[in-house]
């Protein structure tokens, strides 16, 4: 037994350190890849003028798709604002998806909407559609609203791209707000196809709108959260999207298109089957199965990822959402990786297989369960007396290092780039978050995502209520 | 004072080797760690130092790009409205400090200074910046930049010869047609559009890379801003071997209304090339080809669901009572494309005798399908 206990402290020493090198030299790499790559975009953007493509007769048109339940409080303005982009031919489609609350005739006053004989293929599955409504009014005519019964974000998506008119289509969560030029810079990619190389799917940066100033529907004002678990969100997503997205994007491996805004090839989509009515990380999902599409018919294809930022959204403002929050996106991922576990180290699926794929196991998936376990068993070493307290107190440190390394290089990254924190203040505030975010938020992150895992094994599907508070236009005090 | 200022050795040689001590009395990987975290404490401290240098770097770098703005401006602002003897005088250059003209950061403000006048004026104003611009010497510069390695910094030399109107630079931005790099080819492309005013898209004879949806709505951007009479005949590059030049040139010839290129493009609806023969039916679409009906009936059944989607669209432009045949086909198919069935009561609409009754003729007799289809085709809105 006493040999036993040696040789597992020393299996779970090394472990450890061994797990945690190869999650920083992962990283790091990503990081420096994505910056060199940050940087590029930036050179060709500046050479870029998209105003062209609003009278180009190859300009393909859009079907914005966004899914809504119970956004009475905000539904109305957020249709304003996504019928106001600056595009030239698209469509926007609202799904109410079985909203409880008076979404829809709230749409219906405001929009002088009425039910309209739409005819329409169900090529992809979703519950019964209602009625579809057209507005009275011949300035609106690019909205559609689709009543269906409630099904859920994936659901509400495949009744919307049943819905839509156009090949190319956007999934976006309805209260997102986007920039000016946000369907300009995304469709963009696909224009650029020569050969057989296919673009797929583009996803942008999201970025968080908390304490910024909003009128009309459009961000006028960048502000940094002044609450502190959103100013930690916004270090997160700068760390997410900036350094790893990027990266990912340039080595054709990327898996992600954020919820909140993707555009995609819907003739793959749907060829695909769609989003998937089974998980709550229907966004990650799709993505993996239109390559693993591509991948099984052998044709060229590309996912390509924009670090502007094209998208501004809410995020949550206290623990509980940003808990439900948490618990529902490690769902997705495990239920995603689940579904696709035949990909998993699979060389017939190249890059994907070998690479994509057990990045997402090992350091998204399982970091957080590593994590927790190397912290119950440094617990129970302590309890045995037999912590190497050295050892604990280095490590500790060094990860503790690594995350604020991480986020100043993320800070750094932004301020290069697309520098949207412009107060010296804020600079400051940011950086001081990327001190106390591994101590205060990130063991709490680590809780949230373990509950996820057994809330899975214990079959919880929800998708946890998201409370939001919408942006008024905020108004400055005397 | 002395003895306060006096550095003690002793106690930092003291402090130091404690350290070690401390240090080396630790196993080997707890030594290695404690090294990683130093250098990352190391490169945090770089990366802080960074970010704010570069905050101030950016504000200072503002600061005197703006004051040497305001400087020039008076200057350029006399040379353009107040004296015209001035532009013409051989000693213009005395007119600004030596090191106004011999500093390269000087010289690319006064350059930047006088194509962003360039950009808000036209006629007259705008020539003289061009004037004043190959006086002071900047087209040099700006060539000078279009060799450079860093592809950025060529590309810049070649906007600023195309929107200073630099003619003499065409031949040597031509080079850049065929180069690897796609911003490059680009820039190469619109440069020549505004520097060669009698044969502007003489490059899609020499161009080899395809080009993208993208290059051709920047160069449909680029001939929108043209004046009529610039705009070429697009059926000179209709037998390129550059499929992509060809697709591009037919969908001009509908965008410009090319009405003695409609022979040709009939003809082309045999060609072998999918994209191809998509481009043609819509060009003979906004072209109002009358005489393309037969053959696009004759070519529908052979088609894939995407072309014929297309002919169905462009017959409710050109066809006539043969093709209210060919819709009415399709209407008593089962519906195998939605967009089809629905194109094709518009067109069976626009193209029958009697339409609306022999519509409703139709639907006495069909499902609740096709009804539905008839309902939405027949919704504006929709």
């Amino acid at each position: 037994m006493g040999l036993f206990f040696y040789y597992f402290t020393k299996f779970a020493d090394h472990f450890i350190l061994i797990y945690s090198a190869m999650l920083f030299g992962t990283y790091l790499i990503l990081s420096a890849y994505s910056a060199l790559d940050i940087i590029n975009y930036m050179r060709r953007n500046s050479f870029i003028d998209y105003r062209d493509l609003l009278t180009s007769p190859s300009t393909p048109p859009i079907s914005i798709i966004a899914p809504a339940f119970n956004e009475s409080k905000t539904i109305v303005e957020n249709a304003r604002s996504l019928l106001n982009i600056h595009y030239v031919n698209f469509e926007v489609i609202i799904v109410n998806d079985g909203s409880k609350d008076n979404t829809l005739q709230l749409m219906i006053d405001a929009y002088d909407l009425e039910a309209a004989p739409v005819a329409f293929e169900s090529k992809l599955h979703c519950k019964e559609i209602r009625a579809v409504y057209k507005s009275r009014i011949p300035s609106m005519s690019r909205l559609t609203v689709v009543d269906k019964v409630n099904g859920g974000k994936a659901d509400a998506l495949n009744a919307g791209i049943n819905v839509s008119k156009y090949g190319i289509f956007a999934a976006i969560d309805v209260d997102c707000i986007l920039e000016y030029e946000s369907l300009l810079k995304m469709v963009k990619p696909f224009m650029e196809e020569v050969g057989e190389e296919k673009v797929i799917a583009v996803g942008g940066v999201v970025r968080i709108a908390n304490s910024c100033e909003v009128k009309d529907g459009k961000i006028v004002k960048v502000n940094l959260p002044k609450a502190l678990i959103p100013r930690i969100q916004v270090l997160e997503y700068i760390r997410a999207f900036l350094l790893g997205r990027m990266a990912w994007s340039r080595l054709n491996g990327l898996i992600l298109i954020s919820g909140a805004f993707g555009m995609f090839d819907k003739k793959i989509a749907i060829a695909s089957g769609g989003y998937n009515h089974e998980t709550v990380g229907e966004d990650m999902e799709l993505v993996i199965r239109m390559r693993r599409l591509m991948e099984e018919s052998k044709i060229k294809y590309k996912v390509v990822y924009l670090p502007d930022p094209l998208c501004w959204t809410e995020a949550p403002d206290s623990l509980k959402i940003l808990g439900k929050q948490r618990n529902r996106w490690t769902r997705g991922t495990a239920e995603t990786l689940w579904i696709h576990k035949k990909l998993l180290f699979n060389p017939k699926y190249k890059f994907l297989g070998m690479v994509s794929m057990p990045f997402w196991f090992l350091f998204e998936w399982l970091a957080p369960i590593v994590e927790t376990t190397a912290f119950l068993y440094l617990v129970m070493m302590a309890f045995l007396g037999i912590l190497n307290v050295e050892l604990f107190i280095t490590l500790f440190i060094l990860i503790y290092s690594f995350a604020i390394l991480y986020s100043t290089a993320a800070i750094l990254f932004e301020e290069l780039s697309f520098h949207q924190y412009k107060k010296k203040r804020d600079i400051f505030r940011l950086l001081g978050t990327a001190f106390i975010e591994p101590l205060l938020i990130h063991p709490l992150t680590v809780y949230y995502a373990i509950r996820g895992n057994l809330d899975l094994l214990t079959g919880v599907k929800n998708w946890g209520e998201m409370k939001r508070r919408g942006f008024a236009p905020q108004v400055k005090k005397d | 004072m002395n003895r306060i200022l006096q550095i003690d050795w002793y106690s930092i040689q003291y402090t130091v080797d404690e350290f070690s001590r401390t240090l080396y009395s630790f196993p080997v990987h707890i030594r290695f760690l404690i090294g990683v975290t130093v250098l990352f404490l190391i490169f945090i401290f770089i990366l802080l130092n960074v970010i704010l240098g570069s905050r101030i770097y950016k504000t200072k770098l503002l600061g005197k790009r703006k004051k040497l703005r305001e400087r020039y401006k008076p200057l350029l602002t006399q040379l353009l409205f107040e004296d015209d003897s001035l532009l013409l005088d051989p000693a213009l250059e005395n007119k600004f400090d030596a090191e106004d003209l011999s500093k390269k950061y000087h010289r690319s403000i006064i350059s930047d200074e006088i194509i962003h006048l360039h950009e808000n004026f036209t006629g007259e104003t705008a020539s003289r910046l061009e004037l004043l611009f190959v006086k002071l010497g900047l087209h040099h510069d700006s060539l000078e930049k279009t060799k450079n390695k860093r592809w950025y910094i060529a590309a810049k030399g070649m906007r600023e010869l195309a929107l200073m109107n630099v003619k003499e630079s065409v031949v040597h931005l031509a080079e850049f047609l065929n180069h690897k790099n796609d911003i490059l080819r680009m820039e190469a492309r619109i440069s020549i559009m505004k520097l060669s005013a009698d044969e502007p898209l003489s490059f899609l004879s020499r161009i080899k890379e395809p080009l993208s949806s993208w290059d051709q709505a920047n160069i449909y951007g680029m001939l929108n801003k043209m004046p009529e009479q610039m705009i070429p005949d697009f059926s000179t590059w209709l037998n390129s071997p550059n499929k992509s030049v060809v697709q591009f040139c037919i969908l001009m010839i509908g965008a410009f209304r090319q009405q003695d290129s409609k022979g040709v493009l009939i003809h082309m609806l045999d060609h072998e090339d999918e994209k191809v023969r998509m481009a043609v039916i819509k060009a003979l679409r906004e072209l109002n080809a009358y005489a393309s009906e037969e053959k696009l009936i004759n070519m529908y059944p052979l088609e894939t669901e995407d072309i014929q989607y297309e002919i169905v669209k462009t017959l409710e432009a050109v066809g006539k009572e043969h093709s209210a045949g060919l819709m009415e086909k399709i209407l008593k198919q089962p519906v195998k494309n939605y967009s089809i069935s629905i194109q094709a009561v518009k067109t069976f609409l626009a193209t029958a005798e009697s339409g609306k009754q022999r519509l409703d003729h139709l639907l006495e007799s069909s499902n609740p399908q096709l009804q539905l289809i008839v309902q939405h085709a027949q919704d504006k809105r929709l």
